[in-house]
């Protein structure tokens, strides 16, 4: 078990409801995105990142590191809007010449850049609240009810082999590092070409046995189960309530 | 008396060569029963058969004294009585979530919500994982899933629960409370279990009967004890003694100790040992006396 997938079972809240957990975080997504406001984004960054580390019981040194996975993909991307080609050199707050124009940023490509950031990461702290604090298990119960069957008993068996065959593919590189299989880069490229195959073939074979097993356990062509026990949360929907609409004012009051 | 009864079943997988051969076995009510043989001896594919997952080519199989049937119906009840647990739970269990994966086999059965819950909560209880529920199948340890996986057949409440090779990939600890647990789910529910295994050692600790299968046909059927006093036909099938009972009989053909050669346990080792003793310790002189030649 790893990364997110391992905080979403450890949180404190992972025992409630799914749907109550996706309504707190799209509401305040939607609102963040639909103001476009700094102010509305700084306060769900803040809201968020409380719901997540309070709530949730995140470490804050783990929610910083997950918060600076998208920070260096739009640092990348509001660098380029910030920095323009700039004809009025006098309204420019910074500039330089390159091949015979000017580039540089002004006041409004800043705030543009500023204001880009801001609800980028506002709408990644909603996201991350719901990823960190819904396991797998639970949102799949939750698409269940809404989509069609087949879509979800399918994410459910791809989600369960993942792990069955990343183990696999583990233990196979693990035997072949021990046997020098990643010395040197055409031993490393034969290596992963080997490791690929054989994970495939594995799998195939891995096909047969389930199939057995579920033959044997009475599959007939439909994987219906019960859905674990959900408590839903008073404390969470109150939140939604609250969040969404002082923000919904807030963001009114600094339209007006 | 016999819940299981095959007579003369054969089957051949696709390529033609015989898995199969004239099988067969009576199966006691209520009692542990080990399956022993080799690697490719047709232990798997007899449980298989049994649960008509795989149909018998010819010979029948009957439960509880009537026939089994291979039609649709039939199978569904013969797969809710006999129950397989497989060799590795990663086969089995398909659901990463726990409860949902033991709930599976008892949403065909017509049963209320509330009935379900109440199924899975004892059968979790029943196997000690009650501290795993929660958790994502692919967190747990090999031998929690193995847990998981009996709990999944348990919930079913069959009559017949066969274990492929259960001991097989856990730590001394792991095979006990394996092992124990079956013994418990025996004794308690009154469920037929039946293993295979290449643990000679665990044979006398667990089990009432032993059927021997070598090349896909039955060698030999009886108890352990009676297995036990026939070394050469298990050396002839790539089996052994249990190390206990070698030894015994060591110490009674070599060292012509008076010890009885099919203690097969710790136990009946103990108490032949201590016996011997106490017979020398009235008969007088220590040391040489306890030769059986001199006793």
């Amino acid at each position: 078990m790893s990364g997110i997938d391992k905080h979403a079972y450890q949180s404190k809240i992972s025992g409630v409801k799914a749907s109550s957990k996706l309504l707190f975080s799209v509401c305040l997504m939607l609102i963040c995105l639909a103001f476009s406001s700094n102010a509305i984004s700084l306060l769900t960054i803040a809201v968020m990142s409380a719901a997540t580390l309070f709530l949730g019981g995140c470490r804050p040194s783990k929610y910083l590191e997950l918060m600076l996975v998208p920070f260096a993909f739009l640092i990348t991307g509001v660098v380029t809007i910030v920095i323009n080609k700039i004809t009025d050199t006098g309204a420019a707050l910074f500039y330089f010449r390159l091949f015979g124009s000017y580039f540089g940023i002004s006041r409004q490509s800043l705030s543009l850049g500023v204001n880009l950031l801001l609800k980028s990461l506002g709408a990644v702290s909603c996201l991350y609240f719901f990823s960190l604090n819904t396991p797998m298990n639970s949102f799949l119960s939750l698409l269940r009810r809404r989509t069609p069957g087949v879509f979800v008993e399918l994410m459910e068996l791809i989600y369960r082999f993942i792990f069955i065959i990343w183990d696999e593919a583990q233990r196979i590189r693990t035997a072949q590092a021990s046997r020098l299989g990643y010395k040197g880069l055409k031993n490393s490229m034969a290596s992963l070409g080997e490791l690929v195959t054989t994970v495939f073939i594995r799998a195939l074979r891995r096909v047969d046995r389930i199939s057995l097993a579920l033959d044997s356990r009475g599959f007939e062509g439909n994987f219906d189960y019960l859905a674990e026990k959900e408590e839903p949360s008073l404390l969470l929907t109150g939140l939604t309530v609250l969040a969404a609409v002082s923000f919904t004012a807030i963001g009114l009051i600094e339209r007006l | 008396m016999n819940i299981i009864e095959i007579s003369d079943l054969c089957f051949s997988y696709e390529d033609g060569a015989p898995a199969l051969k004239n099988v067969s076995m009576s199966i006691k009510r209520g009692k542990t029963t080990a399956i022993l043989g080799g690697n490719g001896a047709g232990k798997s594919t007899l449980f298989l058969n049994l649960n008509g997952v795989l149909t018998p080519k010819s010979g029948r199989v009957f439960f509880e004294g009537k026939e089994v049937s291979y039609s649709k119906s039939g199978l569904t009840e013969i797969r809710r009585k006999i129950g397989i647990v497989f060799q590795d739970p990663d086969d089995q269990l398909f659901s990463s979530s726990v409860v949902k994966d033991i709930s599976f086999g008892l949403m065909k059965l017509g049963l209320s919500e509330d009935e379900i819950r109440r199924r899975v909560e004892l059968v979790v209880k029943q196997t000690g994982i009650e501290s795993i529920v929660g958790k994502p199948t692919h967190a747990l340890s090999f031998g929690q899933k193995k847990r998981v996986a009996i709990a999944g057949i348990l919930v079913m409440e069959p009559s017949v629960i066969i274990l492929d090779e259960p001991t097989a990939g856990l730590d001394p600890q792991g095979v006990s409370e394996i092992l124990n647990l079956l013994d418990e789910i025996k004794q308690r529910l009154g469920i037929t279990v039946i293993i295979s295994t290449h643990d000679i050692d665990l044979v006398p600790l667990y089990c009432d009967e032993v059927y021997v299968l070598d090349g896909g046909s039955v060698i030999f059927g009886g108890t352990p004890e009676s297995l036990f006093s026939r070394p050469d036909l298990l050396r002839a099938h790539n089996l052994r003694l249990p190390r206990i009972t070698h030894l015994m009989s060591i110490l009674r053909s070599r060292d012509s100790l008076d010890l009885d050669s099919t203690a097969s346990t710790i136990s009946q080792a103990r108490k032949t040992i201590k016996h011997l003793f106490e017979e020398n310790r009235r008969g007088g002189a220590p040391g040489e006396d306890m030769r059986k030649d001199k006793v």
